[in-house]
């Protein structure tokens, strides 16, 4: 092969990943995020099998290797299309999963049309291995490289682009190396792809709603539609999600969670705002940036500005809830808006808070970011910080996601508190959730931050109360004085709202709505805590930035139990993102297994059996767990170090990918002893480092933080590119027929890899998934030596056999 | 039934009748005629409904007494016996999507179009029964959906008045209710969030469309001693229900209940 070869194999990884990045995103829009996730993990096991077909079919694609290679090119990229148009079609409801097989069976439908793509570039990457057997670093370098570029190119366009203008560039791409496959072929191969780029443009003048994702009906924005002259403001791609702003001039929005039940003035006009099709939060659409003062008193929120004299402000994720509208319709001194999507900030308006501001001068500032990225590196003290719902999670449990997130932790919240002018407060306000979780949860958490702050009486520095559909949780800098409880009541008494803790327990309790959640809180901050937390159904310790799972309560003790009451209206009862999780590593697993096992037994049948190929297939399972694993765990870190997730996820995925491309292609110069004795150094070192200096790290420059970034990916990410081609050169000398089977398990494993990394990361933390990783890294090795050693060829840089 | 003239007055003046000729024999006679025909009908409508599907029908209530077992204690115990038998009667098949009449009688929610779903039965039941409803209430249901919740009610209450936003599910159910002679159901389209100040106030309130907090005109329509129900959660999974009660003295509490007994803080597993 030559290097128009190497470069179609690179420009069809950079489409492949791309892809990946994009259905992710389409795929959120349509299913919601968990089954996006899980969606691509299955459909990413077309890359095992393609590697499983080359090997079953290998001799006749390789008689036709050059028209294989082509043809599988063009076939990636039609079928994008077709896949997709098709998981259209099938329109899966993923709510209506627990109700019947049907959902289930769309499913299974959608997983397997998505994975049509995936399969045939699995199969070009094979195809290229077994044709390039002795080159194999080559052709796993600049699988790699492309890979790294894709996920750069893919990133970039999503900040700019809808997901599914993507798809034409994509496809063109795939085209372009189908072209370069066809370099030395005849002429009439070369311009068929030509036609096929014309025909694919022909797609752009297609209506926008041909191509654009199915909503499911469900979603929010689905069902705010169907308000009789409900009108689109906006919609546009932002590096978040899709963003959308709607307004409904005939019949009014009304957003306003926790709003007093005994409120007389109604909810100003609003536009909502909807994040991949999910509500977010609402914009005032009136003249005024701001709502009325006689509104916002009606709301839970406001509790902080009946105790402050206009305080200096910090609002986290100002669209969210009623956000910065809510604040300026009080008197503040000053208001700084935090939040990660820089679409949804530049949506806020301020002109009324300018008024309120001296000539020249603004009160407002905005700030890109994540929260607990910018208090550690701001130098300012506030009087009130605003979070509405700053830890995932809704009313409901069933509902909840396992996401990670990094403010709802025991070290976030002390950092936000240090962040506190004496007798600041932090007013934390979400949804009322039954039977309590979140909420106990979340007062644990801010319970050991105050500890680890200083505050021996942590319980007099708390207040909490409940509205019909919110919790209220206040946090003062210092213990709160009598005047202010009796505030705190007053307030409460006026809005119908009822009491959970007060300091001195003053309180009466109104009903006995929140019965529950008051004794839960009671024995959270009193004495026997400890004993509460390990008694209740649910996973409420505090969470920690080792294992940043807010939103994990799943138990496995507490299962029988609630299992016991699904069938009687008890579904909301459990957590089903974590069961989904099992799920997915179960179904994964079996796939992956019938897809390793089942071309074994083929083989075996027909007397063609490889001797080692369990030993093999445990070292390529070990090398694919292992490289998702750390690679999965130092995202995780740079999402506090780099505090955006999408910017930390690309400078993750591009370093890990490039470096370890140049690492595959010097890995003729390492041994596999010397590599994986490196990467589990590098790992060790690194993590240790990242555990002991994140806050100095958080707050450097974001210039350097990123530098940093990429500097601790690329490290270890070099010589992670490395044990793969080395196993696989092996495997050549040794049986070169087996390396697309090589390829297939290594490819399956790397499905289960992410699954098994968010499940070691929720139980065992960050540590621990280095520690697993790295214990991967050395199976494998081993593994190589007992195989290599029968045939004296040890895998060292000075036998091997690589050109 | 009890039908005492402290009751009947508010009723007859919602029918217009004069206070003239509730003084002579004629008019009680009328009144009793129309008393027949506003309560007794729509009974003997429900009863009468779909006797095909009935042995479904008791098969579902029998699904639901053999889990209502499970039910807190806080919530008041077993299901009333009005609100299965009018489960009983209602014809569930006739509510949702022709495809779906087959599973119309399962324990499940079903959907019927518009981002909207029917209720799982055993739901409907709960929701039913927490409004306690008497004969003579007046009830108004925010979101009319399928127009089947509207259906049991009207046959434990005098009279439903729902509104529905989408106007294409609001015709549906408008000519679907009248089709089944569930004459005392009132469908309506437009902006319920003010309720329906022309009938109120309420005896009891049935929010489906509930946005992150309860309407405070909703609560003013609500009479004392009302109760209003809030099912929370997305339409496949509506499992927390909301209890708005208005005391003698108009203040308001609410409760937070679950369709099954699970007390957290007992620690059981």
């Amino acid at each position: 092969m030559n290097a128009p070869v190497f470069a179609a194999i690179g420009l069809l990884s950079a489409c492949s990943l791309a892809l990946e990045l994009v259905f992710i995103r389409l795929l959120s829009i349509m299913f919601g995020h968990a089954f996006a996730s899980m969606v691509i993990s299955l459909a990413l096991l077309g890359i095992g099998a393609g590697g499983i077909a080359v090997r079953l079919f290998r001799d006749w694609l390789l008689k036709r290797a050059q028209a294989s290679l082509f043809l599988l090119s063009v076939f990636f990229a039609i079928s994008l299309f077709l896949s997709y148009l098709a998981a259209k079609q099938l329109n899966f409801n993923p709510l209506a999963v627990m109700w019947g097989p049907e959902p289930w069976a769309v499913l299974a439908g959608t997983y397997t049309v998505l994975a049509v793509p995936f399969l045939c570039f699995g199969a070009v990457i094979s195809l290229a291995m077994s044709l390039e057997s002795e080159r194999i670093r080559w052709v796993y370098g600049a699988d790699l490289l492309g890979a790294g570029l894709g996920a750069v190119l893919a990133s970039l366009a999503l900040y700019r682009f809808m997901p599914q203008a993507c798809l034409p560039f994509i496809a063109a791409a795939g085209l372009l190396s189908s072209a370069l496959f066809a370099a030395d072929r005849p002429w009439r191969m070369k311009a068929m792809p030509s036609l096929l780029a014309i025909g694919l443009g022909l797609l752009f003048l297609l209506p926008s709603s041909a191509m654009a994702p199915q909503l499911s009906e469900y979603k929010d924005l689905a069902r705010a539609k169907l308000r009789p002259g409900a009108k689109t403001l906006l919609q546009e791609a932002s590096p978040h999600g899709v963003v959308t702003l709607l307004a409904s001039p005939e019949i009014p929005f009304r957003f306003a969670p926790g709003l007093s039940p005994v409120c007389s003035t109604e909810p100003p006009e609003q536009s909502l705002v909807f994040l991949n099709g999910d509500l977010y939060g609402a914009l005032p659409t009136g003249a005024s940036a701001a709502y009325s003062e006689e509104f916002v008193s009606c709301l839970p929120s406001q509790v902080g500005y009946e105790l402050l004299e206009q305080p200096e402000v910090l609002v986290a994720d100002g669209v969210k809830g009623l956000g910065v509208a809510e604040a300026l319709g009080r008197k503040i001194g000053s208001i700084d808006v935090v939040g990660i999507n820089q679409r949804l900030l530049s949506l806020i308006r301020t002109p009324e808070a300018d008024t309120q501001a001296g000539p020249g001068e603004s009160l407002m500032g905005m700030h890109t970011g994540s929260l607990r990225s910018f208090v550690s590196r701001t130098s300012r003290q506030y009087d009130l910080m605003q979070l509405w719902s700053p830890c995932s999670g809704g009313a409901c449990l069933g509902s909840q996601g396992l996401e990670e997130g990094f403010t709802c932790t025991v070290q976030g919240m002390t950092q936000l508190y240090r962040t506190l002018r004496p007798g600041g407060l932090i007013v934390l306000s979400r949804s009322l959730d039954h039977p309590p979780a979140a909420s106990l949860k979340l007062t644990a958490t801010v319970k050991d931050a105050l500890q680890r702050s200083g505050q021996s009486r942590p319980e007099r520095c708390l207040a909490l109360f409940t509205s019909p559909t919110s919790l209220t949780i206040l946090i003062s800098k210092g213990e709160l004085e009598a005047s202010d409880v009796q505030r705190i009541g007053s307030f409460c008494r006026n809005r119908g709202f009822s009491p959970v803790h007060l300091p001195g327990g003053s309180h009466r309790q109104a009903d006995s709505a929140t019965s529950e959640l008051t004794r839960g809180v009671a024995a959270i901050l009193g004495s026997e805590s400890e004993s509460f937390l390990a008694g209740y159904p649910y996973f409420i310790q505090p969470a920690t930035d080792d294992s940043p799972y807010f939103s994990r309560f799943f138990r496995w003790d507490s299962l029988p139990r609630i299992a016991s009451l699904l069938s009687s209206g008890g579904t909301s009862l459990m957590q089903w993102s974590y069961p989904i999780l099992i799920a997915m590593l179960v179904q994964a697993g079996l796939a992956g297994f019938i897809l390793i096992l089942l071309p074994v037994l083929i083989f075996q049948r027909k007397g063609r059996a490889w001797k080692r190929s369990g030993r093999a297939a445990l070292a390529f399972v070990c090398l694919g767990l292992a490289f998702l694993i750390i690679e999965i765990a130092f995202i995780q870190r740079l999402l506090l170090l780099v505090g955006d997730p999408v910017t930390a996820i690309s400078i993750a995925l591009a370093s890990f990918l490039v470096f370890a491309g140049a690492g595959s292609l010097s890995s003729s110069r390492f041994g596999l002893g010397r590599a994986v004795l490196a990467i589990c150094l590098l790992c060790l070192v690194l993590s240790a480092g990242l555990l002991l200096y994140a806050p100095q790290l958080m707050a450097l420059a974001q210039g350097v933080r990123i530098l940093s970034a990429v500097a601790m990916c690329g490290l270890p990410a070099f010589f992670m590119g490395m044990p793969l081609p080395l196993c696989l050169a092996a495997v050549s000398r040794q049986a070169p027929g087996w390396i697309p089977w090589a390829w297939g398990v290594n490819g399956c494993a790397s499905v289960l890899a992410p699954i098994v990394a968010t499940l070691l990361a929720i139980h065992l933390g960050f540590l621990a998934m280095i520690v697993c990783g790295c214990l991967c890294y050395l199976a494998a090795y081993l593994c190589f030596r007992w195989l290599d050693k029968p045939s004296n060829m040890a895998i060292t840089s000075g036998s091997e056999q690589v050109q | 039934m009890v039908w005492n003239a402290s009751q009947a007055m508010p009723f007859q003046s919602r029918l217009g009748i004069g206070r003239q000729m509730a003084d002579s024999m004629h008019a009680v006679r009328r009144l009793l005629l129309l008393t027949v025909v506003v309560l007794i009908v729509p009974v003997a409508t429900c009863l009468a409904a779909g006797n095909d599907t009935s042995a479904q029908r008791r098969a579902m209530v029998e699904t639901i007494q053999s889990i209502q077992a499970d039910r807190p204690i806080e919530a008041g115990g077993s299901i009333d016996q009005a609100v299965l038998q009018a489960l009983r009667t209602v014809p569930r098949h006739e509510f949702v999507p022709e495809k779906l009449k087959d599973q119309a009688y399962a324990n499940k929610p079903l959907p019927i179009g518009y981002g909207q779903t029917i209720s799982q039965p055993y739901i409907v039941a709960l929701m039913t029964d927490l409004l306690e409803l008497r004969p003579d209430e007046v009830v108004f249901e925010l979101g009319t959906g399928s127009g089947y919740q509207a259906a049991v009610l009207s046959c434990l209450a005098s009279e439903v008045h729902t509104m529905e936003i989408v106007p294409e599910l609001a015709e549906t159910a408008r000519q679907r209710l009248k089709r089944l002679g569930f004459n005392n159901v009132n469908v309506l389209h437009g902006d319920a969030y003010f309720g329906l100040k022309s009938k109120a106030p309420f005896d009891a309130i049935v929010v489906t469309a509930a946005a992150g907090h309860i309407p405070p005109p909703l609560v003013r329509q609500l009479k004392p001693g009302g109760r209003m129900v809030i099912p929370v959660g997305h339409p496949f999974m509506t499992q927390q229900l909301t209890l708005v009660s208005k005391d003698s003295q108009g203040s308001v509490s609410t409760r937070h209940l679950l369709p099954v007994s699970f007390v957290p803080l007992t620690g059981q597993h």
